[in-house]
């Protein structure tokens, strides 16, 4: 279940969102701004499915606690944790998602922002969609050279 | 282009038609309209890839500083370049997977 964020998840999101590449380059007040699009938290089990591949996508998500694995089939692509975002792939291109989220720790957190407010703040801010712009470049070495090994 | 090779040129292709290779492998076919050569010039790092010609093709390219200088008078250009990346990143995961 979808809980509401409390004060100290607020503080939480400004302080990891400033130490979080992406989000670095971007000023206090920008950063406050989009962690108040964060608009929920959830909590998972070890083993628990966030996202499935093939879903539709609604939310963006950040790890605060614990991690998850990201897995095609049987294989695992990656594994993230606290200060790492993902599902960001299937809101930018508007498919189903490319892959599927499991919850690697029991009590691992996310905090889930909706597609709207990403595409949003993608649109009004230049900073992130260049932030965006580089993560994604720099995963799609990872996997270039995942794929030549 | 060749992979582990240095250079931060953006390339636009203008027409024709490229194939972007590793060793043996083909990792992606790009054609008018597509771009390469964004990692390098984004990570500064050696180039990630072999990129060769397959019919006759003519490229634009943009140098690293000319790039920011079109970010910065066109921010929304940065919206369609994650779009493709994303896609690209998509074929790739299933192409590692396969």
């Amino acid at each position: 279940m979808a809980l509401s964020l409390d004060e100290a998840d607020r503080s939480q999101i400004a302080k990891m969102l400033a130490e979080v590449p992406l989000f670095a380059s971007l000023d206090n007040k920008r950063i406050r701004t989009i962690a108040s699009s964060f608009a929920r938290k959830r909590y998972y089990d070890a083993g628990e499915v966030i996202e499935k591949e093939g879903d539709n996508p609604v939310v963006l998500y950040l790890i605060t606690d614990g991690s998850v694995e990201v897995r095609r089939g049987k294989k695992t692509l990656s594994k993230l944790g606290p200060g790492k975002f993902f599902g960001e792939m299937a809101l930018i291109d508007k498919q189903p998602r490319s892959a599927t989220v499991v919850a690697a720790e029991p009590g691992t957190k996310c905090l889930l922002m909706t597609v709207w407010s990403f595409r949003a703040a993608l649109e009004t801010d230049p900073k992130l969609a260049m932030g965006v712009m580089r993560e994604l470049a720099r995963r799609l070495r990872q996997t270039t050279n995942a794929l030549s090994e | 282009m060749s992979k582990g090779e240095e250079g931060s040129t953006l390339y636009l292709i203008l027409d024709g038609l490229v194939a972007v290779r590793s060793g043996n492998r083909v990792l992606a076919n790009l054609g008018k309209g597509n771009f390469f050569g964004e990692i390098a010039l984004f990570d500064k790092q050696p180039r990630s890839a072999d990129v060769v010609a397959v019919s006759h093709t003519t490229c634009l390219g943009i140098t690293a500083a000319s790039f920011e200088r079109i970010l910065q008078k066109e921010p929304k250009i940065v919206l369609g370049i994650n779009r493709e990346l994303a896609r690209r990143l998509r074929n790739a995961n299933v192409a590692l997977t396969e």
